[in-house]
């Protein structure tokens, strides 16, 4: 899938989900048809060049894809001089969030972006601004209370699309796996190891030797892991891991204990610059690739045809509106490069 | 000049804030000798030993090393030409070998690292050399004190000193401790180094020293010879003119209401302490620094707990807690006020109040204006300057500070007070203040037993003088018998006329 | 003659604030904003309740750091009592009672080991956060679960009454009562002495052991009043609840003029410290700064709070020592006089 196909698509499915949103009082069966409460007019008319604020707070300034996210977004508006987005450190802690939520509610922002740190503590904040008109749009990490979108990547197409593809590599059925997974408290956000597993039960593609749940996501827990799953089973053919760290880990286990490293495909998932150097220097066979850049981008464009269309997401009941399933891709050692080149990531430190 | 002078020092002057307090000192000592130095606190022995080693500067006066005339300025001076000083508390770094802290701060390097074997050896040799009882590679923090004075000396000696100057040495040594440090000081001797002693104790003056200095008010008074001096000399000498008495005050002593103290025992300090003190009448309880005075007296308030034997008031025991003391009545002026008895931020009216809030609040919560009235006449009755109840007393005088800690407890009418050196660093004018303050107190009956060093108000003030010796009560001098020269042979122990030996 | 020091500097603390405010005030529209003001409000009562039983701690010559871990383990317990649908006096009394017994142990540990304050209350700190990690809700496979309170009547505790959030009232209510405390009982008095100089305290009859204890405990409470407060507010608990706290109570304190080491300061400068580390959060936010730079103002603003306090100790100092060597000479001056008429007479 070439980049801008990829690019294509998450555009359309942002543009659907808003006209979906847009008509949501005359649609039907779907999430939106419920309670949406839509203006007659804008928020604020972004098109006729009106003011528009926003400001994007994500977990802390150290988040690794904030500053992708944010290019992402820029690149969004940045024909749209009448747009400002600024952005809030809330140093990896959700009382410094909720204490920026209402920063932002008092300096009166039309549009809120946040990756949630707790799901549940910034409920009361996110419904205090949308009850006074702010559209909030959660990316990647959700919180439970309403809210107007929810933008991230998929996960079980990812582990699905994943398995597919490496059911293609080894070619055979009942090929030896370990899935290395998040725990049990994150496999409802996180569906990874569930698509991959759907496919192999629907195949016969793969043995599931293991569901391995870790964690922290790290190199040290990725390697520690492997390695006790390495000793563990003597045969294996595919080491599943649902994120890049882990992989990369596993790859050093598998570095460490001696054995033939081609022998055994360690995937990954979400394709963060460590993670595509690793692939274009073998270490590790492929990941589920996507570009930060893209969630920023959808993000912006999402919050701007509902601020341009008058709808934000407050008493539309439990349940938060549109939720913005973003694809990805498999990069391998045979994409590797091409992805890089088009990837928005600071590859600066690795000499592509 | 029939001896070989190793030090010399000419007409030395100092005075602090216009106050003279070294008067043309001449001091001379021979290479190879042991040289005492001796004179009553505030005599001036530690500022001309700070001077000579570089602490302070002259203000007038010259110094001769070898005969040759040199400036010492600094500490680094001082040890350019040979003056070496072993100081009370010992500098060692207990974490370190021998070796280590001999040459720490001046290791022989080799190639950028310590050359651990060169330092080793020439440690080895100079222990060799004098026949010191020492390993080069024990741990400091595994010696006994006298082992690692001896480790002091030897790092003294490898910068070459030629005069070592060594400050009480013997105060934290046991009796077998002390005679290991007197030979080898005696060893140093043979091999023609100096020493310049300071103690207060005479035995150890007879025991070790060939010559004397003694000094009194910042002059040197006498310079004699150990050997022949008779004890007496040196202590008329220390004390200078015996001030006449002045009309001996008879007590009004309560025969019925009394401390009693009975086989006390602290640790090794303190043993077969037994003694009355009366109400009506001032006891003194003399004896060397560090002859256990102080401990004493924390038994008797509480501050120390862990004692044996029994303490009774009347006859009923005496608590251990403080708190529970104070209650009934008890009150305490502390030797070192700056970090016993005083608050430094806090005010002049919160320094009095302090003891008292359980007559001056009521269900806690204090009254502000009997606090404001108690203290306000505390501070009238005994004359607290400046007399502003809100000024924190770090600002104010030494005298005044120990006024206020009087107040505190004066102004409560306490029953037992004890006063552990009441009058270091008071000036004169109110000293005299104090001691009427104290007497005022001890004729309406309350118990005051005060320990002091300075002899002439231990004679002066006290009705009765108990001397410490080798941690038990070795005279007591009754009825005001007790004279300046008396006190400080009993506590060097050697038993004056005047008093009983008990 | 009077000698207003405390309140003297209280007023630095303050004019820091009005300088801020001011300046806040008039670069950043929305800072006067009434909504702002409350919000301002409420994170400083979070502080400053806690700054209250710091303050405790700090004038007996103490220092706790512990405070975040007392605030994760009892908000945690807190969490969990009301999602049981327990009432919430019965919620805030449970966790008063454990923050308590937080407090008790620091306190405890400290004395009975003598050990040293600052790397003690560091160790138990992390403690406390590891019981909040025991007590939080667990799924089977002991994954830990964000839990959502739903329970009507501890919620209120997060809400306002006409704008005044209760925890802000709870803030001032608590700061009216320690500075009481510490300025009109034995306790307080006794707890400045302990910090000017615990060995004369002790000499003096005053318990210190059971006093400094006493501030530990005080110091806890508070901590889980705090934590009772913004876990209602927050509707749930998590585990980085209280992060940070320790350190930040502490600063507030040392700003609004309680000095570290004891024996000076009251509640009501901790009050405004609070104020003004809140303050100097919120203002910062305003300008749309970049990160690095907002941590690099919003040190350079404590560092000039702190200096202005140093300054202002080094002023008071000569002032008492000029004012002390006046009267005396002043005295001096009388008494010559009086003896020469004396002498005359």
């Amino acid at each position: 899938m070439k980049t801008s196909k990829l690019f294509a698509t998450v555009l359309v499915i942002v543009l659907a989900l808003c006209l979906l949103v847009g008509c949501g009082s005359s649609g039907s069966g779907s999430a939106a048809e419920t309670k949406a409460e839509t203006h007659d007019k804008p928020i604020i008319d972004i098109n006729g060049g009106a003011a528009c604020k926003m400001a994007y707070i994500p977990m802390g300034a150290g988040q690794e894809d904030f500053p992708v996210i944010l290019k992402g977004m820029q690149e969004a508006i940045a024909l749209y001089p009448n747009i400002t987005l600024d952005t809030y450190d809330a140093g990896f802690n959700p009382s410094n969030q909720i204490d920026l939520m209402n920063e932002c509610i008092t300096q009166g922002v039309n549009v809120i972006f946040l990756n949630a740190m707790d799901a549940t503590a910034l409920n009361s904040t996110i419904a205090e601004a949308e009850e006074t008109g702010i559209v909030v749009i959660t990316i990647n990490n959700g919180a439970s209370g309403a809210h107007t979108a929810h933008i991230q990547n998929t996960t079980y197409d990812a582990g699905y699309d994943a398995a597919k593809y490496i059911a293609g590599i080894t070619g055979k059925t009942g090929a030896k796996t370990v899935i290395l997974d998040v725990p049990a408290e994150l496999k409802l956000a996180c569906l990874m190891g569930q698509g991959f597993e759907d496919y192999s039960k629907e195949t016969g593609a793969f043995e599931i030797l293991e569901d391995y749940a870790q964690t922290i996501t790290s190199i040290e827990v990725g390697y520690q892991a492997a390695s006790e799953v390495l000793t563990k089973y003597k045969d294996i053919d595919v080491l599943y891991c649902v994120n890049d760290n882990t992989a990369i880990g596993a790859a050093q286990a598998i570095d460490a204990a001696g054995r033939e490293k081609a022998g055994i495909i360690i995937w990954g998932y979400s394709g963060t610059p460590g993670a595509l150097d690793a692939i274009a220097q073998n270490k590790i066979t492929g990941t589920s690739y996507s570009d930060p850049f893209y969630e920023g981008y959808a993000a912006m464009v999402s919050a701007m045809n509902f601020v341009q269309l008058g709808v934000v997401g407050a008493k539309l009941g439990n349940d938060f509106y549109a939720n913005v399933m973003l694809p990805t891709k498999n990069v391998t050692a045979d994409n590797v490069l091409e992805t890089i080149r088009s990837a928005h990531w600071d590859m600066s430190a690795y000499n592509y | 000049m029939a001896e070989e002078l190793i030090l010399r020092t000419e007409n030395i002057c100092k005075s602090f804030n216009g106050i003279q307090v070294l008067k043309n000192v001449n001091l001379e000592i021979r290479k190879g000798e042991i040289h005492a130095l001796m004179g009553e606190n505030g005599a001036g022995k530690s500022t001309i030993i700070k001077i000579i080693t570089g602490v302070y500067t002259k203000d007038d006066g010259e110094i001769y090393i070898d005969g040759e005339h040199v400036e010492i300025n600094n500490r680094h001076d001082a040890a350019e030409a040979g003056i070496s000083v072993i100081y009370q508390e010992l500098s060692l770094v207990p974490e370190l070998t021998v070796t280590e802290n001999i040459f720490l701060g001046h290791e022989i390097m080799k190639r950028g690292l310590p050359d651990k074997k060169e330092m080793r050896r020439q440690v080895q040799a100079l222990i060799d050399k004098y026949g010191f009882i020492l390993q080069p590679d024990t741990l400091v923090a595994t010696m006994g004190m006298a082992q690692r004075q001896m480790t002091e000396i030897l790092k003294a000696l490898s910068t070459e000193a030629k005069l070592l100057i060594m400050d009480e040495p013997t105060t934290s040594l046991s009796a077998s401790e002390t005679e290991q440090l007197f030979v080898t000081m005696e060893g140093l001797r043979e091999r023609g180094t100096s020493i310049l002693y300071i103690s207060h104790r005479l035995e150890e003056i007879y025991r070790v020293t060939d010559r004397l200095t003694i000094m009194r008010n910042g002059e040197v008074v006498g310079v004699v010879d150990s050997k022949t001096v008779e004890a007496d000399t040196v202590t008329s000498l220390m004390i200078g003119h015996e001030l006449e008495k002045t009309g001996v005050r008879v007590p009004n002593i309560n025969p019925d209401h009394y401390i009693e103290v009975k086989d006390l025992q602290l640790g090794n300090l303190l043993h077969d302490i037994n003694f009355r003190a009366y109400g009506g009448e001032i006891l003194g309880i003399g004896g060397l620094v560090g002859s256990g005075r102080t401990e004493l007296v924390s038994c008797i308030y509480g501050a120390i707990k862990k004692y044996k034997g029994s303490i009774t008031l009347d006859g009923k025991p005496v608590s251990r807690s403080v708190s529970k003391n104070i209650k009934a009545g008890f009150g305490m002026v502390p030797e070192d006020r700056r970090t016993e008895g005083f608050f430094p931020q806090l005010s002049i009216l919160r320094n009095i109040t302090i003891s008292s809030y359980d007559r001056l609040s009521r269900g806690g919560i204090v009254n502000g204006k009997a606090e404001t009235d108690h203290a306000e006449k505390a501070i009238g009755d005994y004359d607290v300057r400046p007399a502003m109840r809100r000024l924190p007393v770090q600002n104010l005088s030494g005298g005044n500070q120990q006024k206020v800690i009087l107040a505190r407890w004066l102004s409560r009418d306490v029953d037992v007070l004890i006063l552990d050196e009441p009058t270091v660093g008071v000036d004169v004018g109110v000293k005299a203040e104090l001691y009427v303050y104290m007497r005022r107190l001890a004729d309406k009956g309350a118990i005051i037993i005060m320990v002091s060093s300075d002899l002439a108000e231990l004679t002066e003030v006290s009705d009765r003088v108990l001397v410490l010796h080798n941690g038990t009560f070795f005279q007591e001098f009754r009825d005001h018998k007790a004279t300046q020269q008396a006190v400080l042979l009993a506590s060097s122990g050697v038993a004056a006329k005047e008093g009983e030996v008990l | 003659m009077k000698i207003s020091q405390k309140f003297t500097r209280k007023l630095i603390t303050l004019g820091l604030i009005v300088i801020l405010s001011a300046i806040f005030a008039l670069s950043a529209p929305s800072f006067l904003k009434l909504r702002n003001i409350q919000e301002i409000l409420r994170v400083s009562a979070y502080t400053g309740i806690i700054c209250v039983g710091v303050s405790f701690v700090l004038i007996g010559g103490g220092i706790d750091l512990s405070s975040g871990g007392i605030i994760c383990f009892s908000g945690i317990v807190a969490c969990r009592l009301a999602c049981l649908g327990l009432p919430w006096p019965v919620v805030l009394l449970v966790a008063v009672v454990i923050g308590a017994a937080c407090g008790f142990f620091n306190g405890w540990v400290i004395t009975r080991f003598y050990l040293n304050d600052f790397i003690t209350t560091l160790a138990t700190g992390f403690v406390f956060t590891g019981f909040g990690l025991l007590t939080i809700l667990k799924d089977e496979s002991g994954t830990l679960m964000s839990q959502e309170i739903k329970n009507k009547g501890f919620l209120l505790l997060g809400k306002h009454i006409s704008g005044f959030y209760y925890i802000v009232i709870v803030w001032v209510v608590l700061t009216l009562i320690a500075w009481f405390i510490q300025t009109r009982t034995r306790y307080g008095l006794h707890t400045y002495a302990m910090g000017s100089n615990s060995k004369s305290s002790e000499m003096s009859g005053v318990n210190v052991r059971r006093m400094k204890i006493s501030t530990f405990t005080i110091c806890g409470a508070c901590c889980a009043v705090a934590a009772v407060f913004t876990v209602a507010y927050q509707t749930t608990a998590y585990l980085s609840l209280g992060s940070g706290m320790g350190f930040n109570a502490v600063a507030a304190c040392v700003v609004g003029g309680v000095m570290l080491g004891g024996g000076k300061g009251d509640a009501v400068g901790a009050f405004l410290g609070a104020i003004f580390m809140t303050l100097v959060n919120n203002g910062m936010y305003k300008y749309g700064l970049d990160t690095s730079w907002q941590y690099v103002f919003q040190g350079a603003v404590i560092l000039i709070a702190i200096m202005s306090d140093a300054g202002f100790a080094a002023f008071t100092a000569r002032r008492l020592k000029a004012l002390a060597e006046k009267a005396n000479a002043e005295e001096a001056l009388l008494e010559a006089q009086a003896r020469a008429k004396g002498g005359n007479a």
